[in-house]
């Protein structure tokens, strides 16, 4: 495809000065063609955008340092944040086309069909420069930490940021906690060979993850969600018994798990276990 | 102990973002009234202060419509939440200090983790009401709350020494007849007697209110599912699930924002903070 | 927490053990758990009285227990006062009840907006 003459020289210092003001704490650029070597087709910029040439990244909307250290698992559990993040990139996909006439397309955060996503965010944040994969999976920003991520694929031109080798995992105190005891604060507080969902190792600066059992995790990080509606109603459908059916249909498990889906918007990660132990993923500041 | 300047600065963040009342409460006076399990401190440790944000609820012209309907999926525009993301945000930031959203959803049953109501009455933002116990602030009336944490210590506010109910004109109308306009208009729920214009008793029945403030949402979803899975016959079965109600119902679901609260026919005759729902 | 090694951390992250977390450095959950599901007797036994005690009927000078409260007062354990309070607040009333509350409101506002706005024309025949 060839590339446009007429782009502004300062474009992509004012649309990444655009997305900070929004409201993102980091924002970066990824090549479009770079999905091509790790993405699933059907899972790529082109596929959402063809003619798609880059794909702006905003992270943000991170729990807070003090949801991090709270002792009530419903905090981060109901009062989540990942919203606020994706204003951010709708925000900046309606001004890269009224400002600069690209075509931009924001990638819906939901799912294209099961727990598949139109994109990868992940992949775009790593891509983007933003971060790297983690023992536990999520990506993390050496400085920042743990954080949401929004993102807008275009057809502008905007200069590509490469991926970043600084990771911010394994953390030396992961390291050191591997030396001593061969394992890590994730994979122990959610090992995969007693319940959990994580299974892995670290080779020197390397953190190797060999195994995530994804439906295991579903069920902690949702729940009280679609599934876990599907499941309450699937029993209560096989029930014979009256009163039984109606301890399962007025049960706190079905009342919680409607409370979920009707304020989805901060329900809709509920299980940070993994995160609250790592030691990179609350960032850098100190507090109070 | 934070200095005055410091509070006010937290505030103007917070009225800044669109809150119409900030109060500050102490997060350890929460211990008297509050069980084990419910307290600041229980959500995050070493809670010094409570910050509370009071948001409007419909406008003066949705107050006016003769179609409840209208009420019933108005939803607002939750600032006060806003206001207290941005509180939380700037204590951080700025103030190095732990700061969280106290989470004031339900999370069993009706039982949220921490009493946003509680929460308003301790900062000085309102008093309890004989209209389903709803805090009441002297100059707006029915107001909704959002509350943050934080281990900043800052001044508190003192709780109101003067109750917002009864309103005068409450207090004349039962001195009358016995009631007031919000145990007259909803007896189902609400039950109280006055003394020396006091608060002599007061008794609201949750439950049945549930029935009226969310009509249509999570608890009727529940009832008519049950219903439906309980009906053998699949022509009735059919006729229930295409039913205008189980359709509404879902459609809370889907629509939660517009359909937070249903009923406000008790707040609806309430004569505290009328005065700023007479407009043009 | 040293400032000079930003990397390090406090020993706080992690949910309590006795707020139902497992610790910032833990380990295996202890047993397996299966879904829970309430005995329907043990519910029509103990619901009214967990509705009593609860915040189901609220007197403005008295809160309504805890369900850790009501557990002890009841010699029941918590879980089990959660799930029947949680499904004795849905059931304490039958549906009937919020066709009762559509009709309530319905002539309600329309009797207001009859009085208040002086249009007659506006009240439920």
């Amino acid at each position: 495809m060839s590339m446009p003459t007429d782009f502004p020289a300062d474009a992509t210092t004012r649309f990444k000065a655009l997305a900070l003001k929004s409201g993102a704490t980091l924002v970066g650029v990824a090549d479009a063609a770079a999905f091509d070597a790790h993405a699933p087709a059907k899972h790529r910029p082109v596929d959402l955008l063809p003619g798609a040439r880059t794909v702006v990244v905003v992270g943000g909307a991170q729990p807070r340092a003090g949801d991090w250290v709270a002792s009530s698992p419903w905090l981060l559990s109901t009062m989540g944040t990942t919203e606020r993040i994706q204003g951010v990139g709708r925000r900046l996909a309606q001004a890269i086309e009224s400002e600069l006439g690209y075509y931009a397309l924001f990638v819906p955060p939901g799912t294209a069909a099961g727990e598949a996503p139109f994109m990868s965010l992940m992949l775009a944040a790593e891509l983007a420069g933003l971060g790297t994969r983690s023992l536990a999976g999520p990506i993390l920003n050496r400085e920042h930490g743990f954080m949401y991520w929004s993102a807008v694929v275009t057809t502008a031109p905007f200069d590509v940021d490469g991926p970043t080798t600084d990771a911010a995992c394994p953390a030396p105190a992961c390291r050191d906690m591997w030396e001593r005891e061969h394992t890590t604060p994730c994979l122990r507080v959610c090992p995969l060979d007693a319940g959990g969902c994580l299974a892995g190792r670290l080779e020197g600066d390397r953190a190797v993850r060999t195994a995530y059992d994804a439906g295991r995790c579903h069920t902690r990080v949702h729940t009280h969600w679609v599934g876990g509606f599907q499941k309450v109603l699937e029993e209560t459908l096989n029930e014979p018994d009256r009163a039984r059916r109606k301890m399962l249909v007025y049960g706190d498990f079905m009342t919680r798990t409607l409370w979920s889906i009707t304020y989805s918007s901060t329900n809709i990660a509920q299980c940070f276990e993994c995160m609250r132990a790592c030691p990179a993923a609350h960032g850098l500041k100190e507090m109070r | 102990m934070a200095t005055d300047a410091v509070v006010d600065a937290v505030k103007r963040v917070g009225l800044d973002a669109g809150a119409r009342v900030v109060g500050v409460a102490a997060a350890d006076a929460f211990r008297a009234g509050v069980p084990e399990g419910f307290r600041p401190e229980d959500i995050l440790p070493g809670a010094r202060s409570v910050v509370v944000a009071g948001g409007d609820g419909p406008t003066a012209g949705a107050w006016r419509c003769p179609d409840h309907r209208v009420m019933e999926i108005t939803g607002y525009d939750l600032r006060e939440n806003v206001a207290i993301h941005a509180m939380c945000d700037y204590i951080e930031r700025e103030l190095g200090h732990y700061a969280v959203q106290a989470p004031s959803l339900p999370v069993h049953g009706h039982e949220p983790p921490m009493s946003m109501m509680h929460a308003a009455e301790l900062a000085g933002l309102g008093t309890r009401s004989f209209a389903a116990h709803i805090i009441l602030n002297p100059e707006y009336g029915l107001l909704y709350y959002a509350a943050l944490i934080t281990t900043l210590p800052l001044p508190a506010d003192p709780p109101l020494a003067e109750p917002a109910c009864p309103h005068p004109g409450c207090a004349a109308m039962y001195k009358r007849i016995g009631t007031t306009p919000c145990l007259r208009v909803c007896p189902a729920c609400l039950s109280g007697t006055m003394k020396s214009a006091r608060i002599e008793t007061s008794t609201y029945d949750r439950e049945k209110c549930h029935s009226r403030a969310q009509t249509y949402g999570i608890g009727s979803f529940q009832k008519a599912l049950l219903a439906v899975v309980d009906e053998d016959d699949p022509a009735r079965r059919r006729e229930m699930i295409h039913s205008d109600f189980f359709a509404k119902s879902i459609q809370s679901l889907g629509f939660f924002r517009d359909s937070i609260a249903q009923c406000f026919e008790c707040m609806r005759v309430c004569p505290v903070g009328r005065k700023h729902r007479k407009l043009k | 927490m040293s400032c000079a090694n930003p990397e390090a951390r406090h020993g706080r992250a992690g949910a309590r053990p006795s707020d139902g977390g497992l610790g910032a450095i833990s380990g295996p959950p202890g047993r397996a758990m299966t879904f829970f599901r309430l005995d329907p007797e043990v519910y029509a036994r103990h619901k009214d009285d967990v509705l009593k005690l609860s915040n189901s009927f609220q007197r403005i000078d008295q809160r309504g227990l805890s369900d850790r409260e009501i557990a002890e007062r009841l010699g029941l354990d918590e879980r089990t006062v959660t799930e029947i309070r949680v499904i004795a607040e849905r059931d304490c009333y039958p549906l009937d009840e919020w066709q009762r509350a559509i009709d309530f409101k319905r002539k309600a506002c329309s009797d207001w907006a009859a009085a208040a706005l002086k249009r007659p024309d506006l009240r439920e025949p």
